[in-house]
């Protein structure tokens, strides 16, 4: 068992790094590779291959509270640049590697996206809560 | 009376812009322009800035070719300082900047442009992505992805982080090379190099199938400007500026970068936030230059490593004076990208690079500094103004990308005359007037990065607004 934990964000801007955060929570454990990513990029796919399970960590200011949930891969339906969303990049993963491990993405609540390496309260709590479901998973085991 | 098709935005490029092409009562292309509506306003953030700041900050000027902006900046800085950086710091330097020439590169042409180059301009657009390449050669896009993973490695061994590192900084750079990282970089080398090989020979084995693109998309006569060494090779850490003309005939040679304002000028448009820049002597707009892997090939003599010396010579048998064909960017570029990792193999393998002595300290003993070198996209120059207590005053970018504008223009103009029939509008049209912007690889945002998740739309109106012809994707 092999879990990556890829927490993704820019922690100059405020909430946009509360993933990172979530990381600094999780601190290091056996058979799980957590690491902070300023954004998804294409070569990620090979770095995620072996992984029997994978979970992306973002914020999200869409959601209220901290959720986890199977990420399904999805199609490439917009132009491609030089970052990938975490459903092109398990597809890049499947397709190009044979990936078969099983993916969740974790929403953080985040409100606060302005110039600054700061976290709102929001971000905050919703950080320590992402890291509990995270760690559940971790816990108990990818299903 | 005129009509427009607007295509808005563009796609597979780095940040937001939009082409105007212009229709005249005949139903013939007149005119075309390429517009970009980023606004960056990076100088702006300098002032009031320490100068140490300044390369972890421009750093984050773009989360492509970051490391570019670190080095001019870190130049800039040692200018400033009046200090001369340790041999070892100026390796990392030089080293780390290959790597993302590289990456940058294996981005531009395996993700964005070989969606065209390998399943053609006129593929439906629902394939024309790095997921059609995969249905089509999935052991091809793997070995482009494992290059730019190879240049982002070597960026984060060395520069501490893959995106934004900010490990150089005036005077030289923070932390030494260790063994184990250089060993490391070195075993990457000869799986890079055999799949630049295969790269190369895949390009050069399509490329008869573009004759018409080659042609028209493009191909038009300018000035080319980049940096040389003292042999006149390929150099992309600190050299001479060379500018050359369309005939292969040297127009100047020697020009010191660091007097960059004294030969390049900027000109605005009231269409474009992006500037305009042209060689002075010719004026604005006669001045139009090139630059980038197109240019340097052009203005260089050789390559200075013997695989991309062999492959340099073949490229430039296609022209009988300079390579004048925008197309032929993309070739240029793999030639580059292979000649990147000759030079990170021969740094790997210099004793030097693992000295510990790779930074020297010191207050601010000038006023105004400049630092430039060679980014993925071109020429790129920082010059800053500090006070007394080194803080910024002024700061000016001259960026790659921007000095590619005027030929950028020409592009689409050319490209849109020769493919676009207004009244009968397909989408491979548009797609190669796109693709005539891609041969450029413009980063037009920098700091602000994917294009989203917008659908392409492309309309033909009347004055009165009179819907002719209508053509939409995503």
């Amino acid at each position: 068992m092999h879990t990556v934990v890829l927490c993704i964000g820019n922690t100059l801007r405020g909430d946009d790094g509360v993933a990172s955060h979530v990381a600094d929570l999780l601190g290091a454990r056996s058979g799980v590779d957590v690491r902070r990513v300023h954004q998804l990029t294409p070569e990620l796919a090979e770095e995620i291959a072996h992984a029997t399970a994978v979970v992306f960590v973002d914020a999200d200011p869409g959601v209220t509270e901290a959720r986890l949930e199977r990420l399904v891969p999805a199609p490439q339906r917009s132009p491609l640049t030089h970052s990938v969303t975490a459903g092109e990049l398990v597809l890049l993963a499947e397709q190009l590697y044979g990936f078969q491990g099983v993916t969740y993405l974790c929403h953080v609540p985040a409100e606060n996206f302005t110039e600054g390496d700061s976290l709102s309260e929001v971000a905050e709590a919703g950080a320590r809560a992402a890291a509990q479901c995270v760690l559940a998973l971790l816990v108990n085991g990818a299903k | 009376m005129r009509e427009r098709i607007l295509i808005h935005p563009m796609t597979r490029i780095e940040g937001h812009a939009k082409i105007s092409i212009w229709v005249n009562d005949a139903g013939e292309v007149e005119s075309a322009q390429f517009h970009v509506t980023d606004f960056r306003g990076f100088e702006k953030i300098c002032e009031g800035r320490p100068l140490h700041e300044m390369p972890g900050l421009m750093a984050r000027v773009c989360g492509i070719c970051p490391v570019s902006h670190v080095v001019a900046s870190s130049k800039a800085g040692d200018a400033l300082l009046g200090v001369e950086v340790p041999p070892a710091a100026v390796k990392q330097r030089r080293m780390v900047n290959h790597a993302q020439v590289l990456q940058s590169h294996a981005l531009s042409f395996f993700h964005l442009s070989s969606p065209d180059l390998l399943l053609g301009m006129d593929a439906g657009v629902e394939k024309r992505n790095i997921f059609g390449v995969i249905e089509q050669d999935a052991g091809f896009a793997r070995r482009g992805i494992r290059l730019r993973q190879f240049g982002q490695r070597v960026i984060e061994l060395v520069g501490g982080k893959r995106i934004h590192p900010g490990w150089s900084v005036p005077g030289g750079v923070q932390t030494a090379v260790t063994v184990a990282v250089r060993d490391e970089i070195a075993a990457w080398v000869p799986e890079a190099l055999e799949s630049m090989g295969i790269a190369l020979d895949r390009m050069k084995s399509i490329i008869d199938s573009f004759l018409e693109e080659i042609e028209h998309m493009g191909n038009f006569p300018s000035l080319f400007l980049g940096t040389v060494n003292d042999d006149g090779a390929l150099e992309f850490y600190d050299g001479r500026i060379r500018i050359s003309d369309s005939e292969g005939n040297t127009v100047a040679d020697g020009l010191d970068p660091l007097r960059y304002h004294t030969y390049l000028g900027e000109a605005s448009e009231e269409w474009s936030f992006m500037k305009f820049p042209y060689y002075k002597p010719l004026g604005y707009p006669g001045g139009r230059y090139r630059v980038g892997p197109l240019a340097r090939l052009n203005v260089a003599t050789s390559a200075g490593t013997p695989r991309a010396d062999r492959e340099m010579r073949e490229f430039k048998h296609r022209s009988k004076g300079a390579v004048c064909q925008s197309f032929h960017y993309h070739l240029a570029r793999l030639i580059e990208m292979l000649h990147a990792v000759e030079r990170i193999d021969e740094l790997a393998a210099d004793p030097e690079l693992l000295n510990e002595d790779v930074r020297t300290k010191a207050i601010p003993n000038r006023r105004e500094g400049i630092g430039s070198c060679e980014a993925p996209r071109g020429t790129l120059f920082h010059h800053y103004f500090v006070n007394a207590d080194g803080l910024v005053r002024k700061a000016n970018l001259l960026i790659a990308t921007s000095q590619n504008n005027l030929a950028m223009n020409q592009a689409v103009e050319q490209t849109a005359k020769h493919f676009v029939l207004p009244r009968q509008l397909r989408e491979g049209m548009l797609n190669r007037v796109e693709a005539a912007i891609r041969c450029y690889d413009p980063c037009l945002s920098c700091s602000t990065h994917a294009v989203g998740q917008m659908p392409l739309i492309v309309e033909v109106r009347s004055r009165s607004g009179e819907l002719l012809d209508r053509v939409e994707r995503g």
